[in-house]
């Protein structure tokens, strides 16, 4: 029986281990590459042909193929505020009120002035729509495409930041808020209000989508909103939306998602590598232009994205799906010899396995998906803003010597562990002897009722109350000092360098923990009354019963809280989080706060996963070695 | 005689060290209640003093501000809870009582998931939540905590089923009982005390819960009680020190409740199954 045990452990060490490795090769993201040449930041893009032009904060238009590389480049006299292209020409709008004409091999064909700033433009079904901000005269020009002649000047209410050109109309999102929906006939014009201020513009469907700067979508169809969503982004962040059969795709900030043209979010949004520039949609691949963090545009930060619904949803639940099949798999390897013999028997007993399919789907999912992600990330560059993750070896470990904070924590767990053992083998296990050593059965449980009770004060709540307690101001601590004329000793114990950790220790004072304390009192319990009537016998009393009969005989009980506070001491950082966040200044980081921060405010996902790989380690070994010592005297602690 | 003396002088001396440990280890909640019945000009001006008249205030002022919160840390620590009692007593009993291909090698595997500490996945969970559109639901909650909490449930109630005579099983299977029914009509009722105590064992752990509803719910609509006392201590401010420690006592109610009810269970219950030798 041990021998199977062993070969199922290291089997399935084995099939755990390669799964994670091809788990991790999957998550994989396709790569992007191009080559790499830097401008400023991207201000305006337009597809142009299989192309696609961009103009730039240094006054350059540019013109990549769909690979990426550059076809030409153009100076222009100007900031380019909208470009766009259509019919073999690209239209660049200029702040001066100029639109220049520039040709598909990269020349100069013509100039168009109209008269005022340029904030948006649109060239599409024959017609060229300008929008022109002035401060008091806000107006949409529409020429024709051939002749370039004034066909018909439209006021607006406030600037337009997007024009969109389709379906017998014209469209105009503006500064206010609203959007133009003019007639490519008559030019009549109507109106539809968006809740904030409009952003972007593009036919979608029968209709038209608009997103506006408070992060909402709206379908537009026969001249009213039909239906409205939100798109995840940066608030105020202008969004960009690109159209491609029925999916549109909305980049805000640095989050890109997915629409059906029912609104229906197609997956999560993804969180790309930097401030979306710009997006593009062909066949099922969306391809969004990044800022990088140089603030210019690195065009190989040109990154395609397949379809965020298809590519984001897949990963987790194909993976739990082989998880799941991988997982039956090795439980038959192991039983291999009743293999054949238990088909029958399985199917028979399918009810079994289908009462403990949510449990394991849950663990699997949960637990399990997320260790072997941990285990394999540890040793990658993986992070909240980026999808593309590459191995970068042991660099995440250097990490933590060089940054150092996780050696300050590693300090600071030592002594909060040192700390625990001294409070945790005093005050709860002498009190659970006293109390055991009563006389009165109705004391004893009255006693035993009030130690527990505090228990259920959450222990948020008695960390705030010590907050109070340790309050500079009008806590407990200082207010009794100034009582006793100790002006001179009082401080704000938490944010002073001195006394910061020692406090954190002292929450909880006098440390008579109620879980401890029905361990302890529970072994008491358990060695009977004929022991310690025979010890009495003996002669034993007062502390010495204590130290030669008590303590040998609830040693169980004394090396199970110990490994479960170690465990425990080296995970939680609830404390420090509420009371101190790791201060002042590095004084009270823990290992864990920094695993937490990296987690969630620095987004450094990789660096969490080390340190809680390293974590994990640290926390596993004295528990098998625990294990492995009661295994071998023939006692067992389960935890 | 003087024996006898010396012993009550002894059992006094026991009395006076456990009830004196046990006064300041109260402290706190004294203070909370007494705080949280103080306006802010009696905390100045009568920090020690009784605090007459009590300012009720303070507690409608924290129920208006935490009542919704407390219910949402209701509703999620309940599904939460359900689903662990459920799956607990469905797989302590398909462990405990059947017999069926795989079934040690299963249980290993369940038991080594427990070896799996909540650091190591914090990162990565949070990651899934993300990636399946979870953040800000009750979802982000309720099924992580239901991922880990009935293993030691399914232990117990294992332990407790495969302690029953198999002839109650056999019989009820003459009967024409399917497994699903004598599950419920058999096996539920003998594992309840075990489930009472996984139950309320759970629901205290995810009522207390505090890192992972903050970190994976930032709607203040859906936020959870724990969490919810620290914001509404940031809205109530310097002034507010007796509303926001009412605000502490107002989301301890619930504990409260449940442990007059079932005291028993805290005081035994917690420990059994913890420690075996």
């Amino acid at each position: 029986m041990k021998k199977a045990m062993l070969f199922f452990i290291i089997a399935s060490a084995f099939a755990l281990f390669a799964l994670g490795a091809s788990l991790a090769a999957y998550l994989w993201p396709a790569g992007y590459s191009s080559a790499r040449f830097e401008s400023g930041g991207v201000i305006a893009s337009a597809a142009f042909g299989a192309s696609r032009v961009y103009s730039t904060s240094d006054n350059k238009v540019f013109c990549l193929n769909a690979d990426g590389e550059r076809r030409w480049e153009f100076q222009m006299s100007g900031s380019a505020s909208a470009l766009d292209a259509a019919g073999g020409a690209v239209y660049v709008g200029l702040g001066s009120g100029r639109v220049v004409l520039i040709s598909e091999d990269g020349e100069q064909t013509g100039v168009l002035d109209t008269g005022s700033p340029i904030s948006a433009l649109r060239a599409a079904d024959g017609l060229l729509a300008v929008a022109n901000a002035a401060p008091n005269a806000n107006s949409i020009k529409v020429y024709s495409l051939s002749a370039l002649s004034l066909l018909a000047e439209l006021t607006l209410n406030s600037a337009a930041n997007a024009i969109e050109i389709g379906g017998g109309r014209i469209y105009a999102a503006t500064r206010r808020g609203d959007v133009y929906l003019v007639a490519q006939s008559d030019f009549t014009m109507k109106t539809v209000r968006l809740d904030g201020e409009g952003a972007a513009l593009r036919l979608f469907g029968a209709g038209l989508l608009a997103a506006d700067k408070s992060n909402g979508l709206y379908y537009i169809e026969d001249g009213a909103i039909a239906l409205r969503d939100a798109f995840p982004g940066d608030n105020y962040s202008s969004a960009h939306i690109a159209v491609s059969g029925g999916t549109a795709a909305v980049g805000a900030g640095n989050a890109l998602s997915a629409f059906d043209t029912g609104l229906k979010k197609r997956g999560a949004a993804l969180r790309l590598g930097g401030t979306i520039q710009a997006v593009y949609a062909d066949g099922d691949r969306i391809t969004a232009v990044l800022r990088d963090e140089n603030a210019t545009v690195a065009f190989d930060a040109l990154r395609s994205v397949a379809v965020v619904g298809v590519f984001k949803t897949a990963a987790p639940l194909s993976a739990a799906a082989a998880l799941a099949v991988s997982f039956v798999l090795a439980v038959f390897a192991f039983d291999l010899r009743r293999v054949k013999a238990a088909a029958g028997l399985v199917y028979k007993k399918r009810r079994a396995y289908i009462m403990l399919l949510p449990t394991f789907a849950l663990l699997i999912l949960f637990a399990l998906y997320p260790a072997f992600q941990a285990l394999v990330m540890a040793f990658t560059d993986w992070s909240a803003a980026s999808r593309a993750v590459s191995f970068v070896g042991l660099d995440n470990f250097r990490l933590m010597v060089s940054e150092g904070y996780f050696l300050i924590g590693i300090k600071n767990t030592l002594l909060f562990l040192a700390s625990y053992f001294i409070k945790v083998l005093t005050v709860p296990l002498g009190i659970a002897a006293l109390v055991f050593s009563l006389r009165n059965e109705r004391a004893k449980y009255w006693l035993r009722f009030f130690i527990v009770l505090p228990m259920i004060v959450p222990s948020i709540v008695m960390i705030l109350m010590w907050r109070n307690i340790f309050d500079p101001s009008n806590g407990l601590i200082n207010t009794l000092l100034r009582g006793f004329g100790q002006e001179g000793l009082t401080r704000a114990w938490l944010a002073d360098e001195r006394t910061a950790l020692w406090s954190l220790m002292l929450v909880g004072f006098p440390f008579l923990d109620a879980f401890s304390f029905l361990i302890y009192y529970g072994g008491l319990i358990s060695i009977g009354g004929e022991v310690i009537e025979a010890g009495r016998l003996d002669g034993a009393k007062g502390l010495r019963m204590f130290f030669s009969l008590y303590l040998p005989l609830i040693k169980a009980q004394i090396a199970t809280l110990l490994l479960l506070g170690f465990i425990a001491q080296l995970q939680d950082f609830n404390l420090v989080l509420v009371l101190t966040k790791g201060g002042p200044g590095t004084k009270t980081y823990l290992p864990g706060y920094e695993l937490y921060l990296n987690a969630t405010a620095f987004g450094r996902y990789g660096y969490a996963c080390a340190l809680g790989l390293l974590m994990f380690v640290a926390i596993f070994i004295p528990s098998f070695i625990s294990n492995y010592i009661s295994d071998r005297r023939g006692k067992r602690v389960d935890i | 005689m003087k024996a006898r003396l010396k012993r009550n002088i002894n059992q006094g001396l026991i009395y006076a060290a456990v009830l004196t440990t046990l006064t300041v280890a109260f402290l706190p909640i004294i203070l909370m209640l007494g705080v949280s019945l103080k306006t802010r000009y009696q905390l100045i001006v009568d920090f020690w003093g009784f605090p007459y008249p009590f300012a009720f205030g303070n507690y409608a002022e924290a129920v208006k501000g935490v009542y919704a919160n407390v219910g949402n840390s209701l509703i999620y620590a309940s599904a939460a809870t359900v689903l662990v009692a459920l799956l607990s007593a469905m797989g302590g009993y398909v462990f405990g009582v059947l017999d069926f291909p795989g079934r040690n090698a299963l249980y290993m595997l369940l038991i080594s998931f427990l070896m799996i500490p909540a650091i190591l996945i914090l990162t990565p969970r949070l990651a899934l939540i993300n990636s399946l559109g979870l953040r800000n639901s009750p979802f982000a909650l309720i099924l992580p905590w239901a991922s880990g909490g009935q293993i030691m449930g399914i232990m117990l109630v294992r332990s407790a089923a495969s302690g029953q005579p198999k002839e109650i099983f056999e019989s009820a299977r003459i009967d024409g009982a399917g497994e699903f029914r004598s599950f419920w009509s058999i096996s539920i009722p003998i594992a309840l005390p075990i489930l009472t105590t996984i139950a309320v064992m759970n629901f205290m752990s995810y009522y207390n819960d505090y890192l992972w509803p903050l970190t994976v719910i930032s709607d203040e609509k859906r936020q959870v009680a724990t969490v919810a006392i620290q914001m509404f201590q940031s809205n109530a401010g310097d002034n507010g020190v007796g509303q926001s420690v009412a605000a502490y006592a107002v989301i301890t109610v619930p504990l409260l409740v449940m442990f007059i009810f079932s005291s028993r269970v805290y005081m035994s219950g917690l420990t059994s199954g913890a420690v075996k030798t």
